[in-house]
C-alpha cells in the first residue's frame, strides 16, 4: 500500500511558527503541526498531493485534537466549498482526556472500510483536515502526522502496513508481522517469529468500545507465530528488514523543530561542558549497585555503549551532536534524505544560516548561502561529509570535505575545535583516571588536538583489546556490560558508531574516557552541575522530539524502576544488536517469565523489525526460552511496542544475565526487561517509562489478568 | 412511553390542563405533532411557574408561550373556559378519536380509522374484536387497568423483581428502568426497561436470545402475563405483581423491555429517561455544540454537516461531557 506523497501545504487556518503545518509533510519525522494559539475552536489544513490519487487508508497521529475530520477535494475546482467528506469526524480524545491533557497522541488507522465509500472510490489531489478541540482552552492542538495510502497493488496485498490487518487491543493495535520477517533471522540462538495476518482486521481503527480481548488477541498471535531456525550470522539479516516500505525513510525523528527553535538547548551548553554523551548515569544510580559477575558472551561483542547500563544513549544518534547545519543547493528528495541522515546522527538543522549554525552542507560553490556563510566564516562542507559519517558511523573530521579547499588545515582546526571542545575539560581527568584505574592510559590525549588523532587510530581495534579495562572501571553499576559491549563492537561497524557519541572518531578509548569523565564529574562537579544536560540523558537525542514526553513534562527519563520486578537496563542500539542485562536486587526471585519490551517511535509496520532474542545464561538457556513477540502499535504517536515473553521450563532463580536482541533497526528504540515471578503480577501501575506506563494501562493488564493471559501465549 | 402523562400539581393547573388537552387533540385528531409539541412546551414552562398567572401577557414572557397561547390563557382566565376546548369536546369525532387512542395499541391513525367506521366506544370495540389486532385486543382487555397509573411503590417492587431475575439469568446484564419513574415520578404509566449485555454491541450480530431468555424467565415466575409483541430487540407485554392478599385484584401493567447494544445503551437510557422535552432541549444544545444526538448515538458534525462516527459512550455523563453540559441527575430532567 504505497504512501501518497504530499507535495505541499496549500493553507492552514492556524499554524504555530515552530510546529508549522509543513511538518505534516514529513510524517516519519514526527514533527507536529499545532495551532498558533491555545483554545482555537477549530483548525484546518489543506494539503496538496503530487497527483490525483485514490485514498485507501489513512493513518492519523493526533496532537491534542478531540475530533478529526478529513475531506477531499480537487485543486481543479477552485471553490473552497467543494470538499467532500472522506473520513467522518472521528474521535481522538474524550472530553475528560482533553481536559486533563492525557492521551494527546492517540494514533488511529482508518482502513478503507472506515472511509466514506463513494468518496474513497474517486481520485483526489487535495485533502483538508479539520481538527477540533472544544474541551480545552489551554491546548494548542493539531496533528502529529498524517499518512495517506493508495490502494494496495496486488502483490502488496499482504504487506504489513495495511491497516486492515491490525487488531485493536485496547488502545493497541496488534499488527501481524510480515511473513518475510522469517528471512531476517539472525543468530541461531534466537527465535524469530513469523505470523500471519490476524483476524478481525477491520476493527483496528475502531473506537475503544469493543475490542477483542487481550487474551484473544494474544492467542491469535501466538497461534500464528512459529519458531524458526535461525541463521547463524546475526548481524547480516538486519539489512533486509528495512526496505519493504517505500515510504519511510530510515530516519529518525530526533530532531524536532522544537529543538531547533529553542536556542537554549544543548547546543550552547556543549562547548563548555564536558561531553554529555557520556553514559552517565545519574539517573541510573538508583539501579543496582552490586553488579554480578559479568557474563560475556564469548563470540559476541556488544557495542560498547552498552557498557554502562545506564547509558541508554545511542551514540550514533549523537554522532553529530553539536552540529547545526544548513543545506544549500540540494533538491528533494535527496535534500531531505541528507538532512534526515544528519538529523539522525544528532545534528540540528536550520533552514537558513543562523548565528548558532556550524556547518553549511553545500552542493556546489556558488549558491547564495555559500557566499553568505563564507563571508561569515562558517564551515562549508560537501555532502559526503554527512554521507560518510553516516556510512561509517563515526564522526569524521570535516576537513577533508571542505568545500573550497579540501586539504586546508585551517578548516580542520575549526572542526576540531568544535568537536573537541567538549573534551578539553575532561581530558586531564581522564588521563588521571586512566592511569590510575587501568590498563590503558596511553591513548588519552593531553590536549584536545592531540587526543583526537589518537582516538581515531585507536578506534575499533583497540576496543577489543580493552575489555578488561572496562571491567575494572566499575564506575558504573553495570561494569560487566561494558565488557560485553566492547567485545561486540568488533563485529561490525556499529560499535564504533556507538562510542563516537559526538566525538569524532574516538575509538575504544572513549569508553574509558567516559568513565573517567563521569568519575571526574562526580568528583569535581558533583552537584554543581546544573540540571543534567540534555545530552546526558541516555535518551536525550531521541526523546527530544518526542512530543508526548515533552508535553507531559517527563522528558527523557530513563526507565524507572519497576516495583516487584527486576531491574533492567536498556539502551538503544543501532542496527545489529543490543544486549539487555537484567540484574536485580532480587536475584533470589524465582521467575518463569521474562517480559521484554521494546518501543520505538517508528511503527513496526513501516519498518519491519524482527527481534531475535536469546538468553545466554544457564538459567535461561536458549533452549529453555521461547520468545514470543507481540507487536503492538499503540498510542501515543508512532510508538510501537513489541513485547517478548520468555519462559523458562522451570522456575529458576533469575540471575543477572543478558539477553541479546538483534534488531535490524535499533535507533530510537528503548527496551527493558522485566522479570515476572510466578507470584508477581505485572500490574498496570508498574512504573515503566512514562510512555510505557500509559501503554500498560491501556493494555488493560489487570493484576489478575496479566499472567494468565501472558502465559496463554506460551 | 405511557400514553398518560402524570398530572402535575401547580398553581396554574387549569391552564396546563387545557394546554395538555389541546396538545393531545392536535396530536391525536389533527396529527399535528408540532402543534402538540408547542402546547406541551407551553404547558411545561407554565407548570414550573411559581405563582399564579394573572394574564396572558404575563405568561407570554415565558419561553414557549406565544401570542396565540397567551390569548387562550386570557380567555381561560376571564371566562373560566375555552371555546376551542368546548368545541373539541363537543365534536363527536374528535372526542372519540381522543378516547380510542387511550387503548393500548390504538394510535391516532387507527383511532381515526375506527371512528370513520363508526367504532367510537369500548363497546363498539368489543363488538368488533375481529377488527383488532392482538395488541389492541390485549389493550382492550386490560383497558381499565392500563388507565391506572402505577404508584412509585409498586414500581419499586416491580423493579426489584425484574432486576433480580435478570441477574439470575446472567449477572452481566445491565438493566435500567427508565421513563418518568427514573426521574423520580410518584407514579408511572408503564414500565420501561432497557437491557444490555456486554456481548451485544452494534457491531455484533443480533442476539435475540439475550432478550428472550429474560422474558422467559419473567414469564416463568408469572410476572409477565401477556405478550403484545416480541421482536429481536423489543418486547412489549403485560405484567402483574403477585397477589399478596386475596382481597384486591392487582392491576395488570404494561411493560416494555428493550435490548440495546452496549455501545448505544447510555444514549438509549438518556432518551428513554426523558422527559421528552428535556430530550429536545438537550438535542438542540447538542446541535449548537456541533453534535447530533439520538437514542442510539452521539456523533460529532463535520464542517459540511456530515455526522461523524459514533462517539464512545460509557455513561450518561459522557454524553453531557461531549456537549459540555453539566450533568443532570434524572430527577432534574423534567425539561
Amino acid at each position: 500500500m504505497p504512501e501518497i506523497a504530499i507535495r505541499h501545504v496549500v493553507s492552514a487556518s492556524s499554524s504555530d511558527p515552530t510546529h508549522c503545518a509543513e511538518n505534516l509533510l514529513k510524517a516519519d519525522t514526527y514533527r507536529k503541526w499545532k495551532a498558533a494559539q491555545a483554545g482555537e475552536k477549530q483548525v484546518s489544513v489543506i494539503l496538496q498531493f503530487e497527483k490525483e490519487e485514490q485514498i485507501h487508508s489513512i493513518d492519523i497521529g493526533n496532537e491534542g485534537s478531540a475530533f478529526v475530520e478529513v475531506l477531499v477535494g480537487s485543486s481543479a475546482s477552485s471553490s473552497e466549498q467543494n470538499y467532500e467528506v472522506l473520513l467522518v469526524t472521528s474521535s481522538f480524545m474524550s472530553p475528560s482526556e482533553s481536559k486533563s491533557g492525557t492521551n494527546l497522541n492517540r494514533v488511529r488507522m482508518f482502513g478503507s472500510d472506515k472511509l466514506v465509500k463513494a468518496t474513497a472510490e474517486k481520485k483526489w489531489d487535495r485533502v483538508k483536515i479539520v481538527c477540533t478541540q472544544p474541551y480545552s482552552k489551554s491546548l494548542a492542538y493539531g496533528l502529529s502526522f498524517v499518512r495517506f495510502h493508495s490502494p494496495p497493488e496486488n502483490n502488496e496485498i499482504n504487506s504489513k502496513t495495511s491497516s486492515p490487518k491490525v487488531t485493536k487491543l485496547g488502545q493497541f493495535k496488534v499488527k501481524d508481522e510480515d511473513s518475510d520477517s522469517a528471512s531476517l533471522k539472525p543468530g541461531a540462538l534466537f527465535f524469530s517469529r513469523a505470523s500471519k495476518p490476524l483476524v478481525s482486521p477491520s476493527k483496528a481503527s475502531q473506537n475503544n468500545q469493543q475490542v477483542p480481548s487481550y487474551a484473544t488477541a494474544s492467542l491469535q498471535t501466538s497461534m500464528t507465530s512459529s519458531p524458526e531456525p535461525a541463521p547463524s550470522a546475526a548481524e547480516k539479516p538486519t539489512v533486509k528488514a528495512s526496505p519493504k516500505e517505500p515510504t519511510p525513510v530510515k530516519r529518525k525523528f530526533e530532531f524536532s523543530k522544537e529543538n531547533t527553535s529553542l536556542p537554549s538547548t544543548p547546543k550552547k551548553t556543549d562547548p563548555d561542558t564536558p561531553r554529555p554523551a557520556l553514559p552517565p548515569s545519574k539517573k541510573h544510580k538508583a539501579s543496582p549497585s552490586a553488579p554480578p559477575p559479568p557474563k560475556t558472551p564469548p563470540s559476541k561483542k556488544p557495542p560498547q555503549a552498552q557498557s554502562s547500563e545506564g547509558s541508554a544513549e545511542g551514540p550514533f544518534q549523537h554522532l553529530l551532536q553539536g552540529t547545526v547545519f544548513v543545506l544549500s543547493g540540494f533538491q528533494n528528495p535527496f535534500r531531505s534524505d541528507l538532512r534526515d541522515k544528519a538529523l539522525e546522527m544528532g545534528a540540528k538543522y536550520r533552514p537558513d544560516w543562523t548565528p548558532d549554525s556550524t556547518h553549511l552542507i553545500c552542493a556546489f560553490a556558488n549558491t547564495p548561502k555559500y557566499s553568505q556563510v563564507k563571508g561569515l566564516g562558517g564551515i562549508i562542507v560537501r555532502k559526503e561529509w554527512i554521507l560518510d559519517c553516516y556510512r561509517t558511523r563515526r564522526r569524521l573530521p570535516c576537513k577533508r570535505y571542505l568545500m573550497d579547499s579540501p586539504d586546508s588545515s585551517s578548516s580542520e582546526e575549526e572542526s576540531e575545535e568544535e568537536t573537541s571542545a567538549r573534551h578539553r575539560k575532561p581530558l586531564p581527568h581522564r588521563q588521571r583516571a586512566d592511569l590510575s584505574s587501568s590498563n590503558h592510559k596511553p591513548k588519552t590525549p593531553s590536549s584536545p588536538k592531540a587526543a583526537r588523532p589518537m582516538q581515531k587510530k585507536a578506534s575499533s581495534g583497540e576496543e577489543e583489546e580493552e575489555p578488561g579495562t572496562s571491567q575494572n572501571s566499575n564506575i558504573h553499576n553495570n561494569s560487566r556490560v561494558p565488557e560485553a559491549d566492547s567485545a561486540a563492537s568488533s563485529d561490525d561497524e556499529e560499535p564504533s558508531g556507538f562510542r563516537d557519541n559526538g566525538e569524532e572518531g574516538s575509538g575504544d578509548t572513549d569508553d574509558e574516557l567516559r568513565r573517567v569523565e563521569e568519575e571526574h564529574r562526580k568528583k569535581q562537579q558533583g552537584g554543581r552541575r546544573a540540571a543534567p544536560e540534555p545530552e546526558d540523558d541516555p535518551y536525550g537525542g531521541s526523546t527530544d522530539e518526542n512530543t508526548d514526553v515533552e508535553e507531559k513534562g517527563e522528558p527523557d527519563q530513563p526507565i524507572p524502576e519497576l516495583p516487584g520486578a527486576w531491574r533492567y537496563s536498556a539502551r538503544p542500539g543501532v542496527y545489529v544488536h543490543w544486549e539487555f542485562y537484567t540484574e536485580s536486587d532480587h536475584c533470589e526471585c524465582e521467575a518463569r517469565y521474562l517480559l521484554l519490551f521494546i518501543t520505538s517511535r517508528r511503527s513496526w509496520g513501516v519498518f519491519p523489525i524482527t527481534c531475535f532474542l536469546g538468553c545466554r545464561e544457564s538459567n535461561w538457556p536458549p533452549s529453555a526460552c521461547k520468545a514470543e513477540a507481540l507487536s503492538l502499535s499503540y498510542d501515543p504517536v508512532g510508538y510501537t511496542c513489541m513485547i517478548f515473553i520468555l519462559t523458562s521450563k522451570k522456575q529458576s532463580v533469575l540471575e543477572p544475565e543478558n539477553f541479546r536482541l538483534h534488531l535490524p533497526w535499533g535507533e530510537n528504540l528503548r527496551a527493558g526487561v522485566v522479570g515476572v515471578p510466578d507470584s508477581t503480577l505485572i500490574y498496570p501501575g508498574s512504573r515503566l517509562q512514562s510512555t510505557m506506563e500509559a501503554q500498560w494501562m491501556t493494555l488493560g493488564l489487570s493484576p489478575t489478568l496479566s499472567l494468565t493471559h501472558l502465559t496463554g501465549l506460551l | 412511553m405511557s400514553k398518560r402523562k402524570a398530572p402535575q400539581e401547580n398553581p396554574n393547573e387549569g391552564i396546563t390542563d387545557f394546554l395538555t388537552e389541546l396538545a393531545n387533540y392536535e396530536r391525536n385528531v389533527n396529527r399535528a405533532i408540532h402543534k402538540y409539541n408547542a402546547y406541551r412546551k407551553a404547558a411545561s414552562v407554565i407548570s414550573k411557574y411559581p405563582s399564579k398567572i394573572k394574564s396572558g401577557a404575563e405568561a407570554k414572557k415565558l419561553d414557549g408561550v406565544g401570542a396565540k397561547i397567551a390569548e387562550k390563557i386570557d380567555e381561560f382566565l376571564s371566562t373560566g373556559k375555552l371555546r376551542k376546548i368546548e368545541k373539541i369536546r363537543q365534536d363527536d369525532t374528535s372526542s372519540s378519536i381522543n378516547f380510542l387512542t387511550r387503548v393500548s395499541g390504538i394510535g391516532p391513525a387507527a383511532a381515526r380509522k375506527f371512528v370513520d367506521e363508526g367504532i367510537k366506544t369500548l363497546e363498539d370495540l368489543k363488538k368488533n374484536e375481529h377488527k383488532l389486532n392482538h395488541h389492541q385486543r390485549i389493550g382492550l382487555k386490560y383497558f381499565e387497568d392500563f388507565e391506572k397509573r402505577i404508584p412509585r411503590e409498586e414500581m419499586l417492587e416491580m423493579q426489584e423483581i425484574v432486576l433480580n431475575e435478570v441477574k439470575k439469568v446472567d449477572p452481566k446484564y445491565i438493566a435500567t428502568v427508565c421513563g418518568s419513574f427514573r426521574r423520580g415520578a410518584e407514579s408511572s404509566g408503564d414500565m420501561d426497561i432497557l437491557l444490555t449485555h456486554p456481548n451485544f454491541t452494534s457491531e455484533s450480530s443480533k442476539q435475540p436470545k439475550l432478550l428472550h431468555q429474560v422474558v422467559a424467565q419473567l414469564e416463568n415466575i408469572d410476572f409477565i402475563t401477556d405478550t403484545l409483541s416480541k421482536g429481536d430487540t423489543k418486547f412489549m407485554g403485560v405484567c402483574r405483581l403477585a397477589n399478596k392478599d386475596e382481597k384486591a385484584d392487582v392491576p395488570f401493567r404494561r411493560i416494555d423491555i428493550r435490548l440495546i447494544p452496549k455501545d448505544q445503551y447510555y444514549c438509549g437510557v438518556l432518551y428513554f429517561t426523558g422527559s421528552d422535552i428535556f430530550n429536545k432541549n438537550m438535542r438542540t444544545h447538542a446541535l449548537e455544540k456541533g453534535f447530533t444526538l439520538n437514542e442510539y448515538t452521539i456523533r460529532p458534525l463535520g464542517v459540511t454537516g456530515v455526522a461523524g462516527e459514533p462517539l464512545p459512550v460509557d455513561s450518561e455523563k459522557d454524553i453531557f461531557d461531549y456537549i459540555q453540559w453539566k450533568y443532570r441527575e434524572p430527577k432534574e430532567r423534567s425539561e
